[in-house]
């Protein structure tokens, strides 16, 4: 167990990050060396980088769409995002050491574990979503659950971030700060990073060339 | 004919030979349009739409076939698009070769490909889905991609590939109209305007040099004549430097039915009529009332550098700008109360979402109408008629009972609400499709190309 919990937390991140970021790497090149395709964009659309900027910001924080067009996902999807923009913020206001990140963890894993099931909860109560959705959603939506679950039942942001990043980037990691339940979170949360890159979760990046390579045309 | 979809047939048994195996060279086919290279075209949009899909279900709200149908699986955008997207990864994906269904992949058979094959007329790429889609992707493109597949291994319909792009290339247009009969049709025209009108009209065709060369999509001189008339008499009125041209030429038809179904045959018709252009030297080509015309030519700005290494050297506009600046420089002299009649207009698909055309039509049918009326949802989010991507000359078996029972139900409901007894649009592929419409729901009102308005409305003296 104890080699175990040494894999997950001293040998894993380095494999991790190597996933995560050459999987990434990888998605990027691939799309960014695209040739120029032949126009495509629906009009109308933003056109100075100002407007563009201004449709972005309110697509990714309000899901401006959903609201429009879908809205039996948009409230459950909104919970979901922000979930993951405030998770994001943690570990920034961890690495500069406030206070007020351990409470922000908890939000953001509260947000997030809530969007997932009620998510959930609508993709399999709702005919027409049940009928589009296959496994992968299901398994999307429960990865998500798990990992924030484990997350708040580990008490897991009260985690030293900093220390521990630290002490991976001078080889010496320092295993002995997490708990067995810790130890399944930051499986977890590894599994998830490298599995990310991978699946179509990786939209969070595909936006910015759906949008700024095709449907706004090709930016000057 | 054999069931293979739904209770309706797009392509013919001859076409689609429904006995016979196609998976193996499908999946060959397909291989090449994955290639950036093979398909540089569309790879892009391609790719993200086939990797990125959340399947959040809102395109399916926004879809026409989707919801008119009583919301039924087989027509939600996504199911079309995951018949493909289960091939791609069964076939092209890692995930999928090792997880299978559980990565959404599928060992695909012969009836999975017969179903695709007519699983795709059943959209009009009217991409009213990719309007709303939040990760902007586009399930109509996917729905073209599937189609330039078959095409690929010789499965498309004939009404746009024997009898559309190959006809229009070897005829000079796809109605495969002769030079001689062209020009009778012409001073038929001319005929019927001095007779209607009083005013006596030049049609010049064949000019070189000109500043006006109007390219009309050729259907409209047999179906449409109201509205190459009216063309007609607007050119005259402003006393333009202007022709037509005849196949004498090389192609005389503005349509590019390879925007719906090939990209092989999009720059093949594209080649043509550039040709065409290219030896007639206008300053400006004007598309006639035709929307996926006016969306191709858009496109052959980049194919045309690809093809002679340099900018088109004529400039590119349509009927409805020149009349929209004409009217506004007061060098068209028109009365409203000649069209004293309540009169909508229907946003196309392909002038609307995917040129961006929404403010000249509207700025000229107030000009010229006494009562016009929008017709709502409008603009980008307006229904595509059912008309689109070739749908409007596709009538085997029961198909056009599908254009009608989809599209076209929304269309007379919205029409209906507007209360307009003359429904405006500037397509030809529009107008086919209201010509039914209007006769199937026994609707009270006609429809009308927006130059037939125009040149209703001049005044003379
Ligand atoms: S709206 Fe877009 S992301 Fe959502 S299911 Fe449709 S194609 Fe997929
Ligand atoms: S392109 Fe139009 S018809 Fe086709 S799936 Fe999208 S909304 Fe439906």
């Amino acid at each position: 167990m104890v080699e175990f919990e040494y894999f997950v937390a001293g040998v894993l991140p380095y494999l991790t990050v190597t996933v995560f970021a050459l999987g990434l790497f990888y998605k990027l090149i691939r799309w960014q060396t695209s040739p120029e395709h032949l126009p495509w964009e629906l009009y109308p659309y933003p056109e100075t980088f100002g407007e563009q900027i201004k449709e972005l910001l309110k697509e990714v924080t309000t899901l401006h769409s959903l609201i429009k067009n879908n809205r039996r996902v948009w409230i459950q999807s909104l919970l979901l995002h922000w979930g993951l923009y405030i998770l994001g913020l943690w570990i920034i206001l961890n690495l500069i050491g406030l206070g007020v990140a351990y409470y922000v963890g908890l939000i953001g894993a509260t947000l997030t574990l809530v969007g997932s099931i009620t998510l959930f909860l609508v993709r399999i109560s709702n005919t027409e979503l049940r009928r589009i959705s296959a496994f992968v959603e299901y398994f999307n939506l429960t990865f998500l659950m798990a990992l924030s679950g484990s997350a708040l039942y580990s008490n897991f942001f009260r985690i030293d971030l900093k220390t521990y990043l630290l002490s991976l980037i001078a080889f010496k990691p320092n295993v002995t700060m997490f708990t067995t339940e810790d130890i399944l979170t930051l499986l977890l949360v590894q599994l998830f990073l490298i599995y990310l890159p991978l699946s179509r979760l990786v939209h969070f990046v595909g936006k910015y060339f759906t949008y700024h390579k095709v449907k706004w045309g090709e930016a000057e | 004919m054999m069931k293979v979809f739904d209770e309706y047939r797009a392509l013919s048994d001859d076409t689609l030979k429904p006995d016979q195996p196609k998976a193996k060279r499908f999946i060959e086919a397909m291989r090449k349009f994955l290639d950036k290279k093979e398909n540089w075209t569309f790879w892009l949009p391609y790719i993200l739409t086939l990797e990125l899909c959340v399947k959040c279900g809102t395109c399916g709200e926004a879809c026409p076939v989707y919801t008119a149908s009583g919301r039924k699986e087989i027509y939600h955008p996504v199911y079309r698009s995951e018949m493909l997207r289960r091939i791609w990864k069964r076939y092209f994906t890692l995930s999928g070769k090792i997880f299978r269904g559980l990565a959404g992949a599928k060992d695909v058979t012969e009836d999975d490909i017969n179903a695709l094959a007519e699983a795709v007329w059943r959209c009009t790429v009217c991409r009213r889905c990719a309007m709303v889609c939040p990760l902007a992707i586009d399930n109509g493109l996917i729905t073209r991609e599937i189609r330039k597949i078959f095409d690929a291994i010789g499965i498309a319909p004939d009404e746009l590939k024997e009898n559309g792009t190959r006809a229009q290339i070897q005829y000079g247009n796809a109605t495969k109209t002769p030079t001689e009969a062209f020009k009778d049709t012409l001073e038929f025209i001319k005929e019927d305007i001095e007779d209607m009108k009083g005013v006596s009209v030049e049609i010049p065709v064949d000019k070189k040099g000109v500043d006006y060369l109007v390219i009309n999509n050729a259907g409209d001189y047999i179906a449409f004549m109201e509205t190459v008339m009216g063309i007609v008499e607007i050119m005259n009125y402003v006393n333009a430097d202007w022709t037509l041209n005849t196949p004498d030429t090389g192609v005389n038809d503005v349509v590019n039915y390879g925007l719906f179904y090939s990209d092989a045959e999009l720059v093949a018709v594209a080649k043509a009529q550039l040709e065409t252009i290219r030896k007639l030297k206008p300053k400006v080509v004007v598309i006639g009332e035709c929307g996926h015309a006016y969306d191709s030519f858009i496109l052959y700005k980049k194919l045309y550098k690809e093809m002679y290494g340099e900018e088109m050297p004529f400039k590119l506009t349509h009927i409805v700008a020149l009349i929209d600046r004409w009217i506004r420089e007061g060098k068209l002299k028109v009365d409203k109360n000649k069209n004293p009649e309540p009169v909508t207009f229907h946003d196309s698909c392909k002038w609307g979402r995917c040129a961006g055309v929404y403010e000249e039509p509207r700025r000229v049918l107030k000009a010229v109408c006494k009562d016009f009326r929008e017709m709502y949802p409008n603009r980008e989010m307006n229904y595509c008629c059912g008309g689109g991507s070739g749908f409007a000359i596709m009538f085997k078996d029961e198909f056009l009972k599908f254009r009608m029972e989809t599209y076209g139900r929304i269309k007379a409901e919205q029409i209906k609400a507007t209360g307009a007894s003359v429904v405006a649009t500037m397509c030809a592929n529009c107008k086919g499709q209201f010509r039914e419409i209007i006769k199937y729901f026994n609707l009270p009102v006609r429809y009308a190309g927006v130059s037939e308005l125009v040149a209703n409305a001049l005044v003379y003296k």
